[in-house]
């Protein structure tokens, strides 16, 4: 009989990850939107998917137009997190393992309601709880 | 002993013969319900499927269209500065991977 599996928080391993990787983002990933972090901030958010095929969506955040931002800022932030996602081979905090991803799609995709530059990122992590089988 | 049998055409005749169109129909009207599922609260955005034939063989889409002036399905899908993304066709997607 399989043992049952035990689900994680992935989004707070990536989110931890994202932070001690993404260089360009400079700590500033979150959850939602921060009104009090300067930019580029970078945003994930679980979509989808099992712990071990979990689909995470990372906005990255440009400047506001008004404030002088532009696409390739965005960008930059893209692609900075899209090579690092290649290079994850593991990766563990107190709870979870992040054991691989990989990029499934990056689109420029700027804020319909505002028109702030961002590109999203579409990430499958392989996830597992610390925890031995069975405990 | 192994055999290895060519068919000229063959190929050709998988992806574009009687029938194709409507398996690739039935996988996106699949995928169409699954999104319809997760947007039915939305207003303004429709989900269709559309088929055919063209240059490169049979295809089948899922179209989210959204009502003029009203930009929900892109917003739905991929979520804005403001508020997540729901991604209704992404995880229908999914579903139907899995």
């Amino acid at each position: 009989m399989d043992q049952p599996v035990t689900w994680v928080d992935v989004e707070a391993a990536v989110r931890s990850w994202a932070r001690d990787n993404v260089t360009t983002a400079g700590r500033r990933v979150f959850f939602g939107t921060s009104e009090s972090a300067s930019y580029p901030q970078i945003v994930l958010r679980r979509v989808g998917g099992p712990d071990s095929e979990c689909l995470v969506q990372f906005d990255c955040w440009g400047k506001p137009k008004k404030d002088g931002g532009t696409k390739a800022d965005a960008a930059e932030v893209a692609a900075d997190l899209a090579t690092e996602v290649d290079a994850l081979a593991r990766y563990q905090t107190d709870d979870v393992v992040l054991h691989g991803a990989v990029v499934r799609s990056s689109r420029w995709f700027p804020d319909p309601e505002s028109d702030q530059p961002r590109y999203i990122v579409d990430v499958a992590f392989a996830a597992t709880s610390t925890a031995p089988v069975g405990s | 002993m192994i055999q290895i049998r060519f068919f000229p055409n063959e190929l050709e005749q998988v992806l574009n013969g009687e029938g194709v169109q409507a398996q690739l129909e039935d996988v996106a009207q699949d995928v169409a319900g699954g999104v319809r599922d997760d947007v039915a609260s939305a207003p303004g955005v429709h989900v269709s499927v559309r088929s055919g034939k063209s240059s490169r063989g049979a295809f089948a889409q899922v179209v989210m269209r959204d009502e003029e002036h009203v930009a929900g399905a892109m917003a739905i899908e991929f979520g804005t500065r403001g508020a997540g993304p729901k991604a209704p066709l992404r995880n229908a997607l999914m579903r139907r991977a899995r």
